[in-house]
Formats: structure tokens, C-alpha cells, sequence
């Protein structure tokens, strides 16, 4: 998408691939992320739970802490790591949740019309219908705090997105003539969706699911913004930014710490789903997928 | 004439300016004064349906009850003038002549007792305050002005217990029925309702000028703000002009020229160990609850996270509350004499700890639960927190039925600041108790029956050593309300927990 | 001819309504069950001091003491007569409670969608109608930037700086104009990154179709080519992603709400979540719902109006 807007960037900075600024800005972040999770026991400064109420809303800059403390003394820096392995792994989770859902319906769907089709189809718009905010707060309450329902319950609420992308590509593959003749020589439908199906919906997934771990990632943080998400006193971005809201009057480190955090992190799943799309020539309009 | 044990109980000051009192000529009186609060109440004008705030944030200024906690603590006369004991199981309380209700009928006797009539009956009892007064068996007419109360088993703190009990204009309640009446509330106090204002959020109340205690300001208007920074905003803004806050925020609030104003809130906020459930636990050794009690820095607590204002507790009755003894001081922040009774129980490497605690949006408890799980982990016993939702902590706390081995518990004395009320959930008189000592249940009935208030208040202290020694929680704080006004606020005290409404004033000119 | 548009629209609504239906039962039959695996609402109504019995006598006069299925067909019976019950603390109509916050909630959606299409037509039309200068680039390269920031973070930020640091005030609550602007412009500043995007995008193509190299041909300036041919076009393209966006408005605005302490249903919804008020909360979900489907099929109608060739495409999931 945008292709006009891009082009004239890129060719401002002199790039040659479609793409390649986005996919080398974008990978290149989550990159940087991705090495910071194991490693993040050596580069934090303090224990990330660690309370110390004498060092209460240490600014930025202060010695040991240089992004600065919280409402309770602990170290924002070492906070925003431990966060980056919980909040990633949340969105990381519940985006392959949701992607195994919705393909292996969507599959299922474009593989058998009738009456499993209409079922997916109705479940799909059924789901899709659902103020999602709404359901996701009274799953929350059922399902109580914690990584796993929150991955649960995005996944569950989110797997449509997937499967209305891989039943538009595999029925229109599965329509081509050659996995037609495939069909009339005995391939088994297995041996087709691997064979055929797959390989050619697997760049879009990749690209849908760039996107979606962005969103993901927003939808963490509002609800654990809200309370209802990741546990008391975790470190998650969400977490974080739920504390700084009583304390925006004498600690707005408190917000811009997370809140960066969270911007970087989704402008490194838009830039590589935005890069890949180009790259391999996928018109995906995420606008669609919201 | 018997003042049950009113007005003689160590009186400490409740109410402490934190800032000069403004230094303002008192104006005439009149204008209307802007209160933001987090929500109406979910009953409306209805005020069954709760004992605390934020339902009495409003009902205090529509409706009386026979007696009051005045800005000190103690009980005072309100509707009621006199009350005393003829028998261990019957009061009388006379009432205060020629009140009226705010749409003119008069509050005598009958119009009384058709409140208590109501609340006894099947609808009244599956209420919150139906429920506090099971206890009371008949409420009978003895005069135009004069009341009989019969009571089931003796019950020396009957009229502190009345003090939750807001009388209401019995036409209006019988002819609307308590749905119709939440919308359009008659009661005694000192402003009327005009409009709940639905729409725009703000309750909006007249004075009641023939009210026993007459207001001095025109209006009252409640705005609802239901988060903490919206309200600090809106004040610093001159929105509003009273709000309660956070203590953190008080620095920021005092740079910018506001007043405030803090109560001890009645409560003594607690981790409660669970082991009357039959279960076996680490917690049913003793050594090991006064062990948990020793782990914890309240001191720290209370200086840095509540301001000063809060102290560290080491009993069941805050410092304004019946029943306390300045002899008991808080267990001693001591992790090596943490670790030495731990280990003298058999649990030198420590155990695991799941307490279930709700979580408000203001934080401030969010925040104390962490210290005291970290305070916890130091010692060996790994602690993990659960924030449930009120529901879900209501219907374990009912059933008996926790996941958990602890759960966040305060000692509320409010609201009618007497500590039996605490001492009793934390009894085998509870149904379904956590914690279960039949000696100390034995004494608690004991503290019932005694009617003369001195003694009433020894026993009560002794009874508060006792608890402290047998540790059924680990103490934590006293907390505190703070509130924070407008310099142009005149005649803030807080009683029972809410402003005294009919002393409040407008300084500045009139809106 | 005509009579092929009738059928058409008569199958768009029957299609449409059986859609509602089912999506409405199965909000219904979802937040049912969740909600009564949630907690036992009795225990709120009767309080922390309350026994057996009260909790009995409280469970039998609100028909929780009735097997799930039952108290579910009754709920259902009673919906099909449009009556969605009593608020189990206040007692008043449920319906009543949502319809009373209804109206600051869709307030804050039209002033969104208004301030989105406020900056999003303009913006995207400059971009999309020449090529990229340094300033333009500079601006797609913010927009994209702010296409990642989410809502709230925007809500937040917007409050510490604004309101606070500068002492905007007010910012927060919901009164008069003033304290529309801080949510608006965060809504905005979500949505309108997207859609100047897709404005500038189908500009950027419609310049370079062939009616718009006829038009400059037959001497049409550029200002007439723009307004006149390519962003008609090019808004007819983003009617979809518009559409969308006012319907996840409603549905999505519950954070700004929360952070604003905008009286709308978002915060009825965490309200009676909180205290286990179902008939609310299933009156919220149910609105709500019904408001956000009746806008899609609103947007699918004007498109079906606009491109006909739209119906034909009936193979989606």
C-alpha cells in the first residue's frame, strides 16, 4: 500500500528493493528487541521488582537509574526489559493463537464447501461482530489474570482476521487448474494443502501477521491498562502505564518510559509487515484488518 | 439517664488541617459548593444499600439516623436526643422534637419506626443494613416522640449499630417503593435532592433550610469523576472545589494554593491468614503468623506511602477507635527474629503464600500489598498476589471456599467506629469463619453484654492484647481519608468519614 | 431493471437482519454463561455481612436459585419482547441505563470521525496529489510513525503535555467544548494516520489514471483535477476503511472514555462489570453491538449504492 509515498521516501534515501528501507528498519528493531530478552539480566541495572520506597520517583538521569524510578523505588529500565519479554511474548503468542486458529478454519472452509464452510463463514462474521472490548473484559473476568488467559482470550477473539485471508487465497489456488489436475491424478487433500496451498499463502500470513502482532501488542496494554490483564505488579508495558496514571503530576517518566517502549515495538511489527508486503508484492490493505 | 458510653473514650482529635486554615473573612453564608466524588451511589437515594461510602457521601446530606459519629469519633445524638437501656434486650431512645422531612411531614415515632418495620421485613432483610439488624427483634411506639427497641440477644453497642440506619420519609418510600424512591429521596438532612443530573454527571442537592441542622451553603452539587487524576484536575482547575485525593498528589496540590484536610478512616488495613478452615497450613502455628507480623515494615510503609499520615498498626482498633490501647505497640520490623521463629516452627526454608487481594483503581492499596510481598519474599515465604475482582473476594469471603492462604482484609470499625464489629468476622461467630478461636469468640459475647461503658472499653482493650497476640492477620496500617479543597472551603471537619455538611461553607463570592 | 434493484435490496436486508439475529443471540448465549462463571451477583447485592439464608432469600428474588438453562430461556423469552431486565443493584430497566450514556459515548464518536475527516481528507490530498517534496516526505514518514502509536498512549500523552505541563486545563470530564478537544484530537490521532494514508494512496492512483490525463488534456487546472476527478475518487475508496473506523469508534472508545472519565457506556460497562450487574452488562454488549453492525451494513449499503459491481462479490468468508 502507498506505494507513491514510499517510493518517493525511498528514493529519497537512495534504496533500490521495494521495501527495503521498511523491512531493514522494521527488522532491524525487532531485532534489537529480540536480543534484549535473553540478555536482559546483564544489561538491566537493578532487580525489576525490586522495591525500595527511599527512592521514590527518581527522575531520569538519576545514578543507577538512569530512565529513573517509580512509585515504589523500582527501576524503570530493568522494568521496561522484563516487560519486553512479557508484553512481546503475550502479542507473540496470541498472534500464532489466533493464526493456527484462523488458518486451520479457513483452510477447513476453502477445502470443504458446505455445510462446515457456512459454519466457519458464520462463525467468522459472528466473532468479528462482537464489541470486542465488551467480550474480551467479561472473558478476563471468567478466565481471572494472567499471561495465558490474556492469550487465550485474544486469540479467541482475533482468529477471523486469519481465516477470511487464507480462505480468499486457498480457495482461489485450490480453483487453478493445476491443483485441479493434481486433484484428478489422486494427490490427497493433505498432500495439496501442503503441496500447493500453503507455501502460496504463507508470505501472506507472514505480512498479516506482522500487523496483527502490533495490534496484539496495543490490545495487551489496554487491558492491563484497564486492570484487567497482566497480574498485580508484573512488569508489563501495560502494567507500567496503569501506575504512571496516578502519578502524572509528579512522574511523567512514569508514562514516556513504557509508552516509547509500546511505540517502538509496534512501529517495528507495522515497518517489517509493511516492508515484507512490498517485498513480495502482497497487497494486503491492513486498513481491512481492524 | 444512661449515655451509653458516649464521649468517653480517649478522645483524640480526628480532624487535622494539614494546611493553615485560610485566613478569610467569613462570608454571610450561601453560594453553592462543587464536590467531586467517584460515583453515585449504585442505589441511588436508596440507602439500603450499603454501610460506607461512596454511598453515605451523599446520604449523610439527604437523610438522619437516630444517633451520629460526630468529627472526634464519638456518638452524638441525632434524630434521637437521649437513649438508654431498661434491660439488657430493650432501649428506648427519645426522639428529637419537631423534625420535619424535606417535603414538610413530620418526623415522629411512627414515621421511625415504619423505617425499621420496612427493614425487618423480607424485602428489607435481604438489604445490606437490613441485614446489620438482625439482631433487633421489635421496634415498638411508646409515644409521639418515644421508641422501644427489642433486641434478640443483649447488645451493649445497639445504638453505635443505629448510627447506619438512615430514616426515610415513610409516605413517600411506602407510595414510590424503593426503586421510585432512590430517583426521588424525602429525607431529614440538610439539603434535599433537586435532579440526579444523569447526563451530565452531577447530583445536583438544595438546602433544606427547616432541616434540625441547617446548612449554611445554598447548594451542593456532586460531580461525578470516577478517576483520581480527573478530580485532582478539575480542582486544580476550579472545577470543583472539594475532592478527596492521594497522598502523593498533596505536594503538587499545596504548590498550587489548594487546602487539605485528613481523618483516620477507622480502618487498620490487614493481609488476614486463613486457619479456621480445617486445612492444614503453615499459618495454624502461631510462631509462624507472628513471624509473617515481624517480616513486615509498616513504619515504612506508613511514611512513605501514606504521607505520615497513616501509622503502623498492631491491633484490631485504630487509635480513635473504642477498644484501643496505646500500650500495644505494632510488632517490630525484625527479619532475622522473622526467620528464627519461622525456623523454630519447622519452616526455616520458608513456604509458598497465595493472597487473594482487590485491587482499586486508585492504587494506593495495589502499591502497600507489593511491599508487604516483597517484605514477605525476604524472610522465605514466597509470596504470590491475586487481584480478583470485589465479587469474586465477596463470594469466597461468604463461602469459606478460598483458593488462596491469605487474603486482604481490613479491620473496618466504620461505620460506627466500635471494634467489635472487626473482631467479629475475624471469629468463629462469622459463618463460615477463616479464623477461629473459641475462647476469644466467648469473650467478644461477653463485651456485648457489658453495659457500662468503662468496663465495656477495658474488655475491649484486653480483648485487643489478645488478638495481638494470636495474630490472625498480619497488621499493616492505619489508613487514612484525605481530602483536598479549594482555600475558599470554610468549615471542613469530617465525620465518620464524610464531610460534616452542614458546617461547610463558601468564602468567596457567591456563584 | 427496477425490479432487480428492489430484489437486490430486499435480499440485502433480509441477508442483513438474519445476520443481526444470529449475531445478537450469539453475544446473548456468550456473555450468558461467561458471565455467570464471573461470580455470583447475590453476594454483591447482599453484602459482606450477609448469611446463608439472606443469600438464599436474595438468589430466589432475583431468580438465581434457577438452573443456568432456565434463567437463560427466560432471559431470551423476555429479550424477544424487547425487554432486556432490571439492573440487579439500582433495579431500574437496563435498556434505560445503557440509552442514558448512549449519547456522550456517540458524542465522542462523531466529534472523532468529524476531527479524522478534519485532518485526514486535507492531509491526504495534499500528499497524494504531487510528488513527494521533503516536506511530504517528511509528513508520510510522521504518519506512519503515528499509525503505530495507540489510542490511548496518544490520550495520555496529550494529557501529561497539554493539560498538565501546560496548563491547558480542563481537559478531563465531560462538560462543555473544551473538554472535547484532548479526546477528539486522541481519537484522531489514531484514526486519521490510516486514513490519509488510503486517501493519499488512491489519489496518488487516480492522478495517474486515464479520465484524469483526459481532463488535464482538455485543459482542466490542477486545482479543478484534484477536487473536481482524483479525490471524489479517492474518497469513494476510503468510504470502507471510514466506515469501519466510525464503527470501531463506538465499540472502541472505552479506554479514552476511561482516561477522559467520559460518562459513556465504556464506563457503565467497567461499572457493572465490577459489581456483577449482568442484565447491564449484557444490555451494554447487546447496544453496542447492534449500533456497530447497523453502521457496517449502513457503510455496505452506500457502497452497494455507489459500486454495484460490490454486490457480485459474494464469496468472502
Amino acid at each position: 500500500m502507498s506505494v507513491p509515498l514510499v517510493r518517493g521516501l525511498r528514493r529519497g534515501l537512495g534504496r533500490r528493493l521495494r521495501g527495503g528501507l521498511e523491512l531493514s528498519l522494521g527488522l532491524g528493531l525487532a531485532g534489537l528487541m529480540a536480543v534484549l530478552i535473553p540478555l536482559r539480566d546483564q544489561v538491566r541495572s537493578a532487580e525489576p521488582s525490586r522495591i525500595d520506597l527511599h527512592d521514590r520517583f527518581a527522575p531520569p538521569g538519576t545514578a543507577g537509574h538512569w530512565l529513573g524510578t517509580d512509585h515504589l523505588g523500582r527501576d524503570l529500565w530493568s522494568r521496561v526489559l522484563e516487560g519486553l519479554g512479557w508484553s512481546l511474548g503475550c502479542a507473540l503468542a496470541a498472534t500464532a493463537t489466533a493464526l493456527a486458529i484462523g488458518s486451520l478454519l479457513g483452510l477447513l472452509a476453502a477445502e470443504r464447501p458446505g455445510a462446515l464452510r457456512t459454519v466457519v463463514r458464520q462463525t467468522s462474521s459472528l466473532v468479528m461482530a462482537f464489541p470486542g472490548l465488551v467480550v474480551a473484559i467479561c472473558v478476563m473476568a471468567v478466565l481471572g489474570q494472567g499471561f495465558w488467559p490474556l492469550v487465550l482470550t485474544l486469540g479467541l477473539l482475533t482468529w477471523p482476521v486469519f481465516a477470511r485471508v487464507v480462505f480468499a487465497e486457498a480457495s482461489g489456488i485450490l480453483a487453478r487448474d493445476y491443483v485441479l489436475a493434481a486433484r484428478l491424478t489422486g494427490a490427497s487433500a493433505v498432500s495439496i494443502l501442503r503441496g500447493h496451498v500453503l507455501p502460496a499463502v504463507g508470505p501472506t500470513l507472514f505480512v498479516v501477521g506482522a500487523f496483527h502482532f502490533g495490534e496484539m501488542l496495543i490490545a495487551e496494554s489496554a487491558l492491563s491498562f484497564l486492570g484487567i490483564g497482566a497480574p498485580v505488579g508484573v512488569a508489563t508495558w501495560g502494567n507500567m502505564l496503569a501506575d504512571s496514571r496516578q502519578y502524572l503530576f509528579n512522574a511523567p517518566w512514569m508514562l514516556a518510559v513504557p509508552a516509547g517502549a509500546i511505540v517502538l515495538a509496534v512501529l517495528a511489527a507495522n515497518l517489517t509487515g509493511d516492508g515484507l508486503g512490498m517485498r513480495l508484492r502482497i497487497p494486503v490493505r491492513r486498513e481491512a484488518l481492524q | 439517664m444512661h449515655r451509653a458510653w458516649q464521649g468517653r473514650i480517649a478522645a483524640l482529635a480526628l480532624t487535622c488541617l494539614l494546611a493553615a486554615p485560610a485566613t478569610v473573612a467569613i462570608a454571610a453564608g450561601g453560594g453553592t459548593l462543587r464536590y467531586g466524588i467517584t460515583v453515585v451511589p449504585p442505589t441511588y437515594g436508596n440507602p439500603y444499600g450499603g454501610n460506607g461510602t461512596p454511598g453515605t457521601l451523599i446520604w449523610y446530606a439527604l437523610f438522619d439516623a437516630l444517633t451520629r459519629l460526630d468529627d472526634e469519633g464519638h456518638l452524638a445524638p441525632a434524630l434521637a436526643l437521649r437513649w438508654e437501656a431498661v434491660s439488657p434486650t430493650e432501649w428506648h431512645f427519645e426522639l428529637r422534637p419537631g423534625v420535619r422531612f424535606s417535603n414538610g411531614r413530620v418526623a415522629d415515632a411512627e414515621a421511625v419506626a415504619a423505617t425499621f418495620e420496612w427493614l425487618g421485613s423480607e424485602a428489607g432483610r435481604r438489604t445490606v443494613i437490613g441485614n446489620e439488624l438482625r439482631n433487633v427483634t421489635r421496634v415498638e411506639v411508646r409515644g409521639p416522640r418515644t421508641l422501644a427497641f427489642h433486641t434478640g440477644r443483649p447488645d451493649a453497642a445497639l445504638p453505635a449499630r443505629l448510627a447506619a440506619v438512615l430514616i426515610v420519609e415513610p409516605a413517600s418510600w411506602a407510595e414510590l417503593g424503593p426503586a421510585g424512591f432512590a430517583k426521588q429521596p424525602v429525607g431529614t438532612g440538610p439539603f434535599a435532592l433537586v435532579d440526579w443530573g444523569e447526563r451530565d454527571k452531577r447530583a445536583v442537592l438544595r438546602a433544606n433550610p427547616d432541616s434540625w441542622r441547617a446548612p449554611r451553603l445554598d447548594r451542593l452539587e456532586f460531580r461525578v469523576m470516577p478517576d483520581n487524576a480527573v478530580r485532582l484536575q478539575a480542582l486544580v482547575a476550579g472545577e470543583i472545589d472539594l475532592s478527596d485525593a492521594a497522598v502523593d498528589d498533596l505536594p503538587y496540590l499545596r504548590a498550587r494554593g489548594l487546602r487539605s484536610a485528613s481523618a483516620p478512616a477507622m480502618q487498620v488495613m490487614s493481609i488476614a491468614l486463613i486457619t479456621g478452615t480445617g486445612q492444614p497450613s503453615p499459618l495454624a502455628d502461631p510462631r509462624v503468623r507472628r513471624a509473617l507480623n515481624h517480616a513486615v515494615d509498616k513504619q515504612v510503609i506508613a511514611d512513605k506511602l501514606l504521607g505520615g499520615l497513616g501509622r503502623p498498626a498492631g491491633q484490631p482498633a485504630s487509635h480513635v477507635t473504642v477498644g484501643y490501647d496505646p500500650q500495644l505497640l505494632p510488632y517490630r520490623h525484625d527479619p532475622a527474629l522473622a526467620r528464627r521463629l519461622l525456623s523454630e516452627a519447622g519452616y526455616a526454608d520458608g513456604f509458598e503464600l497465595d493472597i487473594d487481594v482487590v485491587v482499586t483503581s486508585a492504587g494506593g492499596d495495589g502499591a502497600i500489598y507489593q511491599v508487604v510481598q516483597q517484605d514477605l519474599n525476604d524472610v522465605g515465604v514466597r509470596t504470590t498476589l491475586h487481584a480478583r475482582t470485589f465479587g469474586d473476594w465477596l463470594r469466597n469471603y461468604l463461602s469459606g471456599a478460598w483458593k488462596a492462604d491469605a487474603f486482604g482484609l481490613s479491620w473496618n470499625s466504620a461505620p460506627y467506629n466500635d471494634v467489635t464489629r472487626p473482631m467479629e468476622y475475624f471469629s468463629c461467630r462469622k459463618r463460615n469463619p477463616f479464623f477461629c478461636d473459641p475462647v476469644l469468640a466467648d469473650r467478644l459475647e461477653t463485651v456485648n453484654e457489658e453495659f457500662d461503658p468503662e468496663r465495656r472499653a477495658a474488655l475491649l482493650r484486653e480483648l485487643s492484647r489478645a488478638y495481638r497476640e494470636a495474630a490472625p492477620a498480619i497488621f499493616l496500617v492505619e489508613t487514612v481519608d484525605v481530602f483536598a479543597m479549594d482555600a475558599g472551603v470554610g468549615g471542613f471537619k469530617i465525620a465518620n468519614r464524610v464531610p460534616v455538611y452542614e458546617d461547610l461553607l463558601w468564602t468567596r463570592p457567591s456563584r | 431493471m427496477s425490479r432487480t434493484v428492489a430484489l437486490r435490496w430486499t435480499r440485502f436486508a433480509a441477508v442483513h437482519l438474519r445476520d443481526l439475529l444470529i449475531l445478537l443471540l450469539g453475544l446473548t448465549t456468550l456473555l450468558f454463561f461467561l458471565l455467570r462463571l464471573a461470580g455470583d451477583p447475590a453476594v454483591v447485592i447482599a453484602g459482606a455481612d450477609a448469611s446463608a439464608e439472606q443469600l438464599a432469600e436474595v438468589r430466589a428474588a432475583y431468580g438465581l436459585d434457577r438452573p443456568a438453562w432456565q434463567q437463560y430461556a427466560s432471559y431470551v423469552a423476555r429479550l424477544a419482547r424487547f425487554d432486556l431486565g432490571e439492573s440487579l443493584i439500582s433495579a431500574r430497566p437496563a435498556l434505560h441505563a445503557v440509552l442514558e450514556v448512549l449519547p456522550a459515548t456517540l458524542t465522542l464518536a462523531g466529534l472523532g470521525m468529524a476531527a479524522t475527516l478534519a485532518i485526514a481528507v486535507p492531509l491526504g490530498a495534499w500528499l497524494g496529489a504531487h510528488w513527494p517534496t521533503p516536506a511530504r516526505r517528511a509528513t508520510a514518514s510522521l504518519l506512519f510513525f503515528l499509525q503505530g502509536v495507540p489510542g490511548f498512549v496518544i490520550a495520555l500523552v496529550l494529557v501529561q503535555w497539554l493539560a498538565i505541563r501546560l496548563g491547558m486545563l480542563p481537559a478531563l470530564g465531560f462538560g462543555g467544548p473544551s473538554t472535547w478537544l484532548l479526546p477528539m484530537l486522541s481519537l484522531a490521532g489514531f484514526l486519521a494516520p490510516r486514513l490519509a494514508r488510503v486517501i493519499a494512496t488512491n489519489v496518488a492512483q487516480a492522478m495517474s489514471e486515464d479520465y484524469i490525463r483526459t481532463a488535464r488534456a482538455s485543459g482542466a487546472g490542477p486545482r479543478e483535477v484534484l477536487f473536481g476527478h482524483a479525490l471524489p475518487n479517492a474518497l469513494l475508496g476510503a468510504t470502507a476503511l471510514a466506515g469501519t473506523q466510525l464503527a470501531f469508534l463506538v465499540s472502541g472508545v472505552v479506554v479514552i472514555e476511561f482516561i477522559f472519565a467520559w460518562p459513556g457506556v465504556g464506563w457503565l460497562l467497567i461499572e457493572s462489570t465490577r459489581t456483577l450487574d449482568f442484565p447491564v452488562v449484557q444490555a451494554v454488549a447487546l447496544v453496542v453491538g447492534t449500533l456497530v453492525f447497523t453502521l457496517n451494513t449502513v457503510v455496505d449499503a452506500l457502497l452497494l449504492k455507489l459500486d454495484p459491481r460490490l454486490s457480485a462479490a459474494g464469496s468472502q468468508v
